[in-house]
């Protein structure tokens, strides 16, 4: 499977991750322009046949990645920020935005920005908000779930409520992107839907509109509920309508580490995804920090009554993680994962899945040793 | 944020700055301000909101604009009285945040002369700085439980 992004220099960010934890990395005299910054790379083995993430049967070390947050405030109401991804290959704006405060209770943004939804999908390439080094596949993997980005505008506010509780809102309108890998297309559809490729389409849900609400109480457990709907159009078919919507609850303390998060969602005439999991993660010294994660996803399409491994995920994960710094960890964890919706053979990628996806295996076991930083 | 009211504030003023309540919440560190700022208090659950840039204007519209020191002993005393937190969870918030494009750690200087010197250039700015500290041109405000 191809890496989804691969990036340098790493070496810097390692270092700066090191140096004990700062206000900004770099920040100019008046505070108004500051830089932050994210990184990863780790080594990612599968068993038998099947890629999985950026897991390969022969072991896949090319996933280095690189992002580089810059936050300009010109004004006293006004911030623009950018968060820029670095790849050999190329440079990409992951979210770049012009935001506008009036209050603490109303802010508004416009640009490409990150895709409120759910615990973590604004964090998706910050790996030291999290206990494993990639997120649950099944509702942030490429399953038509949660998109990446909203192109257009939003606005977010949050209130301090009685007695310690908090609420956060986020509203947005505008375009999704959206990215799915078809495996399910080796079903037997319909004449001739055979002789394609899976390959990670992306395409943009349009005219949405959605928003999420975040209730944290005194103990510091966020509980949220978001949503999203629009109209879906791959290219050469007919706009349809497209609904996602979840609850998720977080809790963040010193030792103990909790998400979990339930998503559905609905292209009208053709495809359902059901998407959940639940991780745990309990530091047992400063430094080190154990993990489990559950994790499942069911596909369901329209008209098509089938049991099939390729419309289904389901995975146990351990983790050990080691903490140098909370802004640099090494992390080593284990998957097995049971279906092919996420894990299926490498060459599907490049043959046409008719004879890629006759007989997978439906097992598939995942290693993933890593580093993570920001700073 | 509750608003921190000038005239309520100034009329308690003088009883806080004497109570055992306030010299406990801030016995090593005092928390300054610029002298044009009306504000005379603040509770410490306002004060982390503050820092934590959960609010971000004072009562008159002005923008709130935190400064801490570099990381030591003092910032660990303010993370643990004020906020209730460790600097590893504080860290934690501000990943979080940076990284969801949603707001920036505030500004950091060096020591308390430069932590002063920025309060004192700068309307809306809030700092701590240790009680030992010289604190010419700047106003201290005090700190409820």
């Amino acid at each position: 499977m191809p890496s989804l992004r691969d990036r340098t220099p790493l070496a810097l960010a390692a270092a700066l991750a090191l140096v004990p934890a700062s206000a900004a990395a770099v920040d100019d005299a008046s505070g108004r322009l500051s830089l932050h910054g994210d990184g990863q790379w780790s080594y990612q083995r599968t068993s038998g046949d099947n890629a999985l993430l950026e897991g390969t049967p022969e072991g896949n070390y090319d996933t280095a990645m690189f992002d580089l947050v810059v936050t300009a405030r010109p004004s006293e109401d006004l911030v623009i920020s950018a968060q820029l991804g670095f790849d050999p290959r190329e440079v990409g704006a992951e979210w770049v935005f012009a935001e506008w405060r009036l209050s603490e209770k109303l802010r508004f943004k416009v640009g490409k920005i990150h895709q409120p939804i759910g615990n973590f999908n604004e964090l998706r390439f910050a790996g030291t908000t999290r206990a494993f080094y990639d997120l649950p596949v099944s509702v942030y993997g490429p399953g038509n779930v949660i998109g990446t980005s909203v192109l257009g505008l939003a606005v977010t506010g949050q209130a301090e409520l009685p007695d310690g509780w908090s609420l956060v809102w986020d509203g947005y309108a505008g375009a999704v992107r959206l990215t799915e890998v078809e495996t399910y297309r080796g079903l037997p559809l319909a004449a001739g839907s055979a002789g394609t490729t899976v390959a990670p389409e992306e395409r943009q849900v349009r005219e949405v509109l959605g928003g999420r609400v975040s209730l944290t109480t005194p103990g510091e457990l966020t509980f949220r509920l978001s949503g999203y709907g629009g109209k879906s159009a791959k290219e050469a078919e007919e706009s349809r309508g497209f609904f996602a919507g979840g609850a998720s609850v977080q809790y963040r303390g010193e030792q103990l580490w909790l998400s979990a998060e339930g998503f559905g969602s609905r292209e009208v005439g053709s495809e359902t995804a059901w998407a959940g999991y639940l991780s745990a993660s309990w530091f047992l010294t400063e430094q080190l920090q154990a993990a489990a994660r559950f994790d499942a996803q069911r596909t369901g399409l329209q008209g098509l009554s089938t049991g099939s491994p390729l419309l289904r995920h389901t995975e146990w994960a351990v983790g050990l993680n080691w903490w140098f710094t909370p802004a640099m960890v090494l992390k080593a964890s284990f998957h097995d994962v049971t279906g092919n919706r996420f894990a299926f053979p490498e060459e599907a990628f490049d043959t046409e899945l008719a004879d890629a996806a006759t007989a997978p295996s439906d097992r598939t076991q995942l290693v993933v040793v890593g580093a993570q930083f920001a700073f | 944020m509750s608003r921190l009211r000038p005239a309520l504030a100034l009329a308690l003023t003088l009883a806080l700055v004497a109570s055992p309540a306030a010299a406990a919440a801030t016995e090593d560190f005092k928390v300054v301000v610029h002298p044009d700022n009306p504000a005379a208090e603040v509770d410490r659950a306002e004060l982390s909101r503050l820092f934590l840039k959960k609010v971000i204007r004072w009562p008159d519209g002005m923008a709130v604009q935190p400064v801490e020191p570099a990381a030591g002993t003092l910032r660990e005393a303010f993370a643990s009285r004020i906020h209730g937190k460790s600097l590893n969870a504080l860290r934690s918030y501000w990943t979080q945040l940076i990284f969801s494009g949603r707001d920036v750690p505030p500004l950091e200087r060096s020591g308390d002369a430069e932590v002063v010197a920025y309060v004192r250039a700068t309307r809306g700015a809030v700092g701590y700085v240790s009680s030992a500290a010289e604190l010419g041109g700047v106003k201290v405000l005090a700190v409820r439980r």
